[in-house]
């Protein structure tokens, strides 16, 4: 027991579990930003995996790191488009358009990837480049500090500064506000000229950017190839992260950093004998969990639910 | 306008269909573009060559066997056709229960590995004895299914849990844990990869045809799309679940218990959801043999979608998407073409079938010219006028 | 005020995708600084006509012509920048934000990338200032009064420099003291050059405010005139084609049992407001009960109470002699002998996807003869559903059409036969026949009379006072989640004397009251 305590508690277990939660907290803050304006976006995972293969295949095929950087994170933003287009313009039901990107990633980046360089599953044959981790001078001369704190990945740094830039874009700018105001009300913001089509097309294009950044860094972060699937359900999870945190930025990254340790933890706790299939289930038991009992705080909380306003209800006729 | 409505979303679905067709084509047709020397013509030629041989695979290869020799047909695809379509019409009708509740239980791929793992250990021991043997494996697994599919749908029904969050976890957890449960206890250690220990004989499915293990499973399917159809559309629980579905206010203003429903449809396409698996396993295989989920719950929801929630249409549906996919896995073994090329297909149609606005100008159109014709022209009354 | 026009809409048509004709060769013009009523039963086109003026919906054709030039509305968007304004009967505010937030949505004062919160709430004063509207800038809207919800929705398209200001059935939620400072607000707006088109079916109030009518009937316009030159005996007529007699015959009342009894009823909202604070009455068989009051003084939670939606916080309450439990539902109520016709139809009163048999057996759809041993027959359900609609003069073909086709009054008339058959003793009609035409409105009103003749009883919760005059044998009037008023001489009152309780003005003691 004391050792699985002193395996957990070390700064090896810590930078995994910031490791793990990298991708998890961009897909869940693009999450965030989708559920505000209205249109949930459960396509995180599937636009997570087709950036992940982009990376791979444009460092692979073009030797340019920031080349690949930026397609996969253009090829994100696009996927995102293509569900704002069918949701908002044709009307389909975004659940379901986002299972049908889904599908498309997971069969489709296979395709593609057989189509381009005739390996299917992996791409091994492929020599893809990786996104280096970043030693931030100065700080990283600091004596325990400097190894908390230096060192992470570049697009750890990232994300971490992106936390701080979703809230402010979300409360103190007017696209958030509009955003906010579409997803609350969206007959408010289209009776006030902004439109509501618009607004969402852009929110859901910025969770697609975030989630790229995450795939982008499944791919090319602390590994360079790209394989079957590889993103594993962090999309789905960066969705109940979301559920935990709500609508504000940091609660959501609170639920990613949960999962993300949870996950971490599972890791090490096999070496303890521990069957990996039930710490790999563990976080996701506990989210069932935890939102249970978020639920069911919500429902004593409201059980006296009077009518919101009466006067709101006045039929359309 | 309920007739010409039906009309649209027949015509909508052929589209689709054929628009996905036809991007399937091209993409075939860019990937057989031969690389090296030759003159951009003759690459044309060669790649349209390509893509024709591919095509003429993909939608005939189940039905057809092209030799030198000629045609004749491929009762081996055939029978794949009919066999794979099994599960996923089970899977499509559970899909339909939920869908029609408008509850997005997306759990039928947990319910249906879950259900189809500790239902194994019953085919494993469970002495021998046919019929009876089967109708119990397959009850374990409905049980499973259901009991499984509870947990979601307490959560909703009780803590206005979202479905769609709780469902989507417990995939996850139904996978490991039918995964944990196969490597612990009905390992068959004598084998190469992870399988199960083999089932009684006298439990597996009786088969229609010896050689190419057509068992039946179809009739199994079919047999429950009748009940399931029954179901929903003549009794009152089936009339119960629509209401919650369309307007879950006026079903509760209405009597209608809305928590027990919630729960109940949830229990319902669980149970359903549970058999799709090990109907396979019973039929086809005769253990346990997945090492990833195959994915037949997402397939449910497709097929769902695709007929509408209506479950006389989920065995179109179904057996048109396993067409397909055989189709598509003929096609790669007599091409360099990768099968995965149905899930962008399946994409595809998916998107343009629940586009309400796909095609609608053109519906609205005819609806103006019809109106516009049947208009008797009035003028406006001056005050003062007698009418 | 002549010959100016400020607006003109030529030839207008408009056809959904369902194949509904809202709007058949419409024709309107708007003099300048006038207030112009548009007026017309619901499902005449008139919402849907000011729907296209403000852009919300396109015309299939037809062509608009607004301060001289022919304009595309095709988005509020545009319809804002033209100068035109449209206050919504539903508001169109976001609840969490605030009412300076609201008022600045899609203008919002910018610093660098930032929002300048302070010039808003600067801007917001310095507007309803000028206005003479004053509202609470910094107070989320979820937290403030109707009234004041529709000053910010005014001030809304002030502040976006509307001209031409459209207000959609504005006083459908406005006490009679709002109702007179709302008008007051508009004389004084025409005043400073702005255009009013008012969309009522309210014959008094254009009366009193308009001086140019539009009469709109089944999606075309009936005629044009000045306010001045017609009655509103002439203004009804071109509204249903017939003289509307809203006097209704009755009998004089015949109590009998007492079906319904309610004694100290409270119930504490979620925010922590207590809108019922001991209420108690009782029903008997062969009256009907009137229940007046301005929304939200609790009627809502009484009639939710009452009908098993809402759980109630203390209080006994006895239908038919059956106690209603703490955790109760609509099933119980309805099984206690009790049916419910609801205020708001679409949100809970039907199953808009399904068809007219689906939803008008909806209470009885597992007994006989719907139904034996759990299996349905739809022959049944259908031929019940056909005999209803001959009954009701439901305007449809056939009892196998999706309800969300027909017309607003029509589907109150699904709901109401489905709640008049339904075998109740006690019927709760909550705003029965609000938003339908009147020949609907009158068809519902006499059943609701017929019920009472027929020894069962009725509460009516109404916010037509005409209404509650005419239909009811006792009113009681809630403020405030108080009873304050038992009036049970409701031919020796008037609106005045109803509008003077229900605003708090004045209250009578215990004994006033009497015997609730």
């Amino acid at each position: 027991m004391n050792e699985m305590l002193q395996g957990i508690l070390s700064w090896d277990f810590i930078a995994a579990g910031i490791r793990v939660t990298t991708p998890i907290l961009l897909a869940a803050l693009g999450a965030l930003v989708a559920e505000s304006a209205g249109t949930p976006n459960i396509a995180l995972e599937g636009i997570m995996l087709i950036s992940a293969f982009i990376g791979v295949i444009i460092s692979g095929f073009t030797g340019s790191l920031w080349l690949a950087i930026l397609m996969g994170i253009i090829v994100g933003i696009s996927v995102a488009a293509v569900l704002a287009y069918f949701a908002l313009k044709l009307k389909t039901d975004i659940i379901l358009a986002a299972i049908a990107l889904n599908i498309f990633a997971s069969g489709g980046t296979i395709f593609f990837l057989a189509m381009l360089t005739g390996d299917k599953g992996s791409s091994a044959s492929v020599n893809s480049l990786l996104i280096p981790n970043i030693a931030i001078p100065v700080i990283d001369k600091i004596p325990v500090l400097g190894d908390i704190l230096s060192g992470h990945h570049s697009i750890t740094y990232v994300a971490i500064l992106l936390i701080f830039v979703v809230q402010y874009l979300m409360y103190k700018t007017p696209l958030g506000l509009r955003i906010r105001a579409v997803g609350e009300n969206p007959d408010a913001a289209e009776s006030v000229g902004i439109s509501v089509i618009k607004t969402r097309f852009i929110a859901l294009m910025i969770s697609g950017f975030l989630a790229s950044l995450g795939g982008l860094f499944l791919s090319m972060g602390y590994v360079s190839w790209f394989a079957r699937d590889m993103t594993a359900g962090r999309g789905w999870i960066a969705l109940a992260a979301q559920a935990l945190g709500g609508l504000n930025a940091f609660g959501v990254a609170a639920g990613s950093f949960l999962f993300g340790f949870t996950e971490a933890a599972s890791y090490s706790l096999q070496i303890f004998d521990i069957p990996y299939e039930f710490t790999q289930s563990l976080p996701f038991i506990i989210t069932i969990i935890v939102l249970g009992i978020y639920a069911w705080r919500k429902v004593k909380v409201s059980g006296k639910l009077g009518p919101s306003n009466p006067a709101e209800n006045i039929s359309k006729e | 306008m309920m007739k010409s409505d039906r009309r649209f979303t027949l015509y909508r679905i052929g589209i689709s269909v054929g628009i996905a067709l036809l991007i399937g084509y091209i993409i075939v047709f860019i990937s057989s573009i031969p690389s090296g020397d030759m003159e951009w013509i003759k690459k044309m030629k060669e790649a349209f060559n390509s893509a024709n041989e591919a095509y003429k695979y993909f939608l005939t290869g189940a039905l057809v066997k092209w030799r030198a020799s000629g045609a004749s047909f491929n009762q081996s695809g055939f029978i794949q056709w009919i066999n794979e379509a099994v599960p996923i019409i089970i899977t499509g009708l559970a899909v339909s229960i939920v869908f029609t509740a408008k509850q997005f239980n997306i759990g039928a791929e947990g319910q249906m590995f879950l259900g189809a793992a500790i239902a194994t250990a019953v085919a494993i021991y469970f002495p021998g004895i046919p019929f009876v043997s089967t109708v119990f494996v397959i009850l374990t697994a409905m049980a499973v299914g259901a009991g499984f599919a509870a947990i979601p749908g307490y959560m909703k029904a009780k803590l206005k849990a979202s479905e769609l969050v709780t469902s989507l976890m417990l995939n996850y957890v139904a996978f490991f844990m039918g995964l944990f449960i196969i490597k612990t206890f009905l390992r068959d250690t004598q084998a190469g990869s992870l399988v199960s220990l083999a089932f009684q004989k006298q439990t597996m499915l009786p088969l229609l045809n010896d050689r190419y293990q057509w068992h039946i499973g179809i009739f199994i399917a079919l047999g429950l799309t009748i009940l399931v159809w029954f179901m929903m559309k003549k009794t009152t629980w089936g009339y119960k679940v629509k209401m919650i579905g369309d307007n879950i206010k006026f079903a509760e203003y209405s009597g209608i218990n809305s928590a027990k429903m919630i729960f109940q449809v949830q229990v319902v396409s669980g149970a359903v959801a549970g058999t799709a698996g090990i109907i396979e396993l019973l039929g086809y295989h005769g253990r346990f043999l997945w090492l990833y989920s195959p994915g037949y719950g997402w397939d449910g929801i497709i097929i769902a979608t695709l007929a509408r929630n209506n479950p006389l249409f989920v065995p179109l549906a179904a057996l048109f998407l396993s067409y397909i996919r055989v189709g598509a896995k003929i096609m790669g073994r007599y091409t360099s073409i990768a099968p995965e090329i149905v899930a962008i297909l399946q994409a595809v149609i998916i998107l343009l079938v629940t586009a309400e606005a796909f095609l609608a100008k053109w519906k609205q159109k005819s609806i103006n010219k019809e109106a516009t014709r049947s208009q008797k022209m009035t003028t406006p009354v001056e005050v003062g006028e007698v009418r | 005020m002549e010959g100016n026009l400020i607006l003109e809409m030529k030839n207008i048509w408009k056809i959904y995708p369902n194949g509904v004709v809202a709007n058949r060769d419409m024709n309107l013009s708007v003099n300048k600084g006038e207030i112009h009523a548009l007026l017309g039963e619901n499902g005449a086109g008139k919402s849907t006509l000011m729907k296209i003026l403000f852009g919300i919906e396109q015309p299939t054709q037809g062509e608009i012509i607004f301060e001289g030039s022919k304009v595309d509305i095709s988005s509020p968007h545009k319809a804002i920048e033209k100068g035109i304004g449209m206050v919504h009967q539903h508001f169109m505010l976001v609840p969490s934000l605030t009412v300076a937030e609201n008022i600045i949505l899609g203008m919002e004062p910018k610093k660098g990338f930032s929002m300048d919160m302070n010039e808003a709430y600067r801007f917001v004063q310095e507007q309803s200032d000028l206005f003479g509207l004053p509202v609470p800038s910094r107070e989320k809207v979820k937290d403030i009064s109707v009234g004041m919800k529709q000053r910010v929705e005014i001030i809304k398209t002030l502040v976006r420099g509307a001209n031409l200001i459209i207000l959609d059935e504005p006083t459908a939620v406005l006490t009679p003291q709002e109702t007179v400072d709302l008008f007051k607000a508009l004389k004084n707006l025409t005043e400073k050059g702005k255009t009013i088109i008012f969309i009522t079916h309210k014959l008094n109030e254009v009366k009193e405010i308009a001086q140019r009518i539009t009469v709109t009937r089944r999606g075309r316009v009936v005629g044009t005139a000045q306010v001045k030159d017609i009655t509103e005996i002439e203004m009804s007529n071109m509204m249903v084609g017939r003289d509307v007699d809203i006097r209704i015959e009755k009998e004089p009342v015949r109590t009998g049992e007492t079906l319904m009894e309610v004694d100290q009823l409270e119930f504490t909202r979620s925010d922590g407001v207590k809108s019922l604070k001991g209420i108690s009455f009782s029903l008997k068989e062969g009256e009907i009960l009137g229940v007046a009051g301005v929304e939200g003084n609790g009627q809502t939670e009484l009639v939710q109470i009452i009908t098993g939606i809402l759980p109630r916080e203390s209080g006994e309450i006895i239908l038919n002699g059956v106690h209603l439990p703490l955790k109760t539902n609509p099933g119980f109520c309805r099984n206690a002998g009790l049916s419910h016709i609801p205020s708001d139809r679409m949100e809970r009163g039907v199953a808009s996807d399904s068809t007219i048999s689906e939803n008008i057996i909806s209470d009885r759809f597992n007994q006989m003869p719907f139904a034996k041993r759990g299996i349905l027959d739809w022959k049944e359900a259908n031929r019940f559903g056909g005999q209803m609609i001959n009954e009701f003069d439901i305007r449809t073909d056939s009892p196998k059409t999706q309800i969300k086709m027909l017309s607003g009054g029509n589907i109150q008339k699904v709901v109401v036969a489905r709640e008049f058959t339904s075998h109740s003793k006690i019927t709760v009609a909550d705003q029965p026949t609000r938003g339908i035409d009147i020949a609907a409105a009158d068809f519902i009103r006499r059943r609701l009379v017929k019920e009472r003749e027929n020894n069962l009883a009725v509460l009516l919760i109404s916010a037509d006072l005409t209404e509650l005059l005419e239909v009811a044998d006792r009113i009681i009037v809630l403020y405030k989640g108080e009873i304050v008023a038992h009036f049970k001489q409701v031919k020796q009152i008037n609106e005045t004397v109803l509008g003077e309780y229900m605003l708090g003005i004045k209250q009578m003691s215990r004994e006033e009251m009497g015997d609730l």
